[in-house]
């Protein structure tokens, strides 16, 4: 394998000998130090190796030892030289691609935010073109990365610190946004009324005046603690201090969730038949050669994978394929079961029940019922809960 | 001549390959033959290699042999090897030098 590298640039020919005496002639090439290597039989005599300019020196010897010599195949750079001598297109799109690798790192041809989740990128994006890195830009007019950061951050303020990286030919901000700390309770008066329906556990009254205790039953939108606190003594003038009331109240309560759920659900099954198609990205717009995934099938899953053009010290090229694996799928009616049907019902209710329940809220018992009409299933999830009732509203002063 | 290098050989403990002109062959397994010291490929088949040696031939026998190196003065052969035989030039004196 070394050999064949090494030999390369200067080309070698494999041929092969045929006579009688073709062993003589390999001795002889021997004798007259020709370099050949990879000496092997075949059907109707020797196949070897030997360099170009050995190759040329041969005839005397083919002479002598009565052999015939034909050439199978020629390797090496100037063989490749040679046969391509009038294809003048080949060295122009060499140059041309030399170029291409020469001059395209040297622009932006990707600008990329990550870690925006809140932040309007497209603000962001206005920031980074106004200080000069959009697409197209040259990098070397990219001055200093931090006034670009500072002018980011400080441009949109949900952008709590930024990092710029230019990798190759794309430009990539990655932004650590904002966390907003939690709204502190305002000093505003407030009463605590329920929010629903319950059975009152525990009371645990830290600021307002207390409406119930443990043991009573209060009904949806109930005083549970006033806002409103009495500061004055009897056969004194009325007086009334206003607080922001701040209290546990802990009851048991029941809530209910129903719905209808069909018995049937529509499965996806891929049939085997898979095609793939190729998306060309070149900075930043895709072209889809041969055709889009969408149109493959009439009904298919499409997976994506990636693949940007990245040189090691150059970076992102400007130029990447995704490939798409597109499965065409059928869809079939699954008819399910009515303990699976119930199964899911109840994980539905649930998840809809626990959407409104107030805080520390612990399920005590719960219990389905259900009505069947046809393949519809009416299904209705009552559930025992101890959780906090208490909602804060202003007390009207 | 020879034979009094072979006796000086002999008396002095001096290398035979050098002082007779020998070849040097060494054997890795059945898988390949090593020969310094060649004259030469007399014959070269899939199941046979007889090279030419100063002391007569030296012959290979097996299957898929190749001769992955052939220089001047040493050889590689590989392949699944059966046997090595030894002929003096016109008859054969040693048969079976090594069965493999």
């Amino acid at each position: 394998m070394l050999k064949k590298i090494f030999k390369f640039p200067s080309g070698y020919v494999i041929i092969e000998i045929v006579g009688k005496n073709k062993e003589k002639f390999i001795n002889m090439c021997l004798a007259n130090n020709f370099l050949i290597w990879d000496v092997l039989p075949s059907n109707s005599g020797l196949v070897c190796k030997i360099a170009n300019s050995d190759f040329k020196q041969i005839r005397r010897l083919v002479r002598k030892s009565d052999v015939k010599v034909k050439i199978v195949s020629k390797h090496g750079i100037n063989h490749i030289i040679k046969k391509n001598r009038y294809r003048f297109m080949l060295p122009v799109a060499g140059v041309l691609v030399c170029i291409y690798f020469l001059i395209m790192p040297q622009y932006i041809w990707c600008v990329e935010i990550d870690g925006a989740k809140n932040a309007d990128t497209e603000k962001i994006y206005q920031i980074l073109s106004d200080m000069g890195v959009y697409v197209g830009a040259k990098k070397s007019n990219i001055q200093d990365l931090g006034d670009i950061k500072n002018a980011v951050i400080f441009g949109e303020e949900e952008v709590n610190w930024a990092w710029l990286y230019i990798e190759g030919a794309k430009a990539r901000l990655l932004v650590q946004e904002r966390t907003r700390p939690p709204e502190l309770e305002s000093d505003e008066p407030q009463t605590i009324i329920a929010s629903h329906d319950g059975f009152v556990r525990i009371a645990e009254v830290r600021r307002g005046e207390r409406r119930v205790v443990a043991g009573d039953s209060v009904s949806k939108g109930d005083v549970l603690v006033s806002g409103k606190v009495a500061v004055f003594m009897e056969g004194y003038p009325e007086k009334y201090a206003y607080v922001n009331s701040d209290a546990r109240i802990i009851a048991d309560t029941v809530r209910n969730a129903k719905g209808t759920f069909d018995s049937s659900e529509i499965l996806r099954i891929k049939t085997g038949n898979r095609k793939k198609r190729i998306g060309l990205e070149l900075f930043g717009k895709e072209y889809f050669p041969i055709g889009r995934a969408e149109s493959v099938f009439e009904d298919a899953d499409v997976t994506v994978k990636n693949h940007d053009a990245i040189l090691p010290i150059v970076g992102y090229l400007g130029f990447g394929i995704n490939v798409y694996d597109v499965c065409e799928v059928n869809e079939v009616k699954n008819k399910l079961k009515e303990d699976e049907v119930l199964c899911r019902a109840k994980e539905s209710l649930e998840e809809e029940i626990m959407k409104n329940v107030g805080i520390e809220a612990q399920k005590i018992d719960e219990r389905l019922s259900y009505n069947k009409d046809g393949d519809t299933y009416t299904v209705k999830l009552t559930m025992d809960l101890r959780e906090n009732i208490g909602i804060k509203i202003p007390q009207e002063e | 001549m020879k034979k009094i290098r072979d006796a000086l050989a002999e008396k002095l403990s001096l290398p035979k390959d050098v002082m007779l002109d020998l070849p040097r062959v060494s054997i890795c397994g059945d898988k390949e033959i090593y020969v310094e010291n060649h004259k030469g490929i007399m014959e070269y088949t899939n199941t046979c290699i007889r090279v030419k040696t100063n002391d007569g031939l030296m012959c290979i026998y097996g299957a898929e042999l190749r001769i992955v190196v052939l220089e001047s003065d040493r050889m590689v052969i590989n392949g699944d090897l059966e046997r090595v035989e030894y002929e003096k030039i016109g008859r054969k004196i040693k048969n079976v030098k090594k069965n493999l």
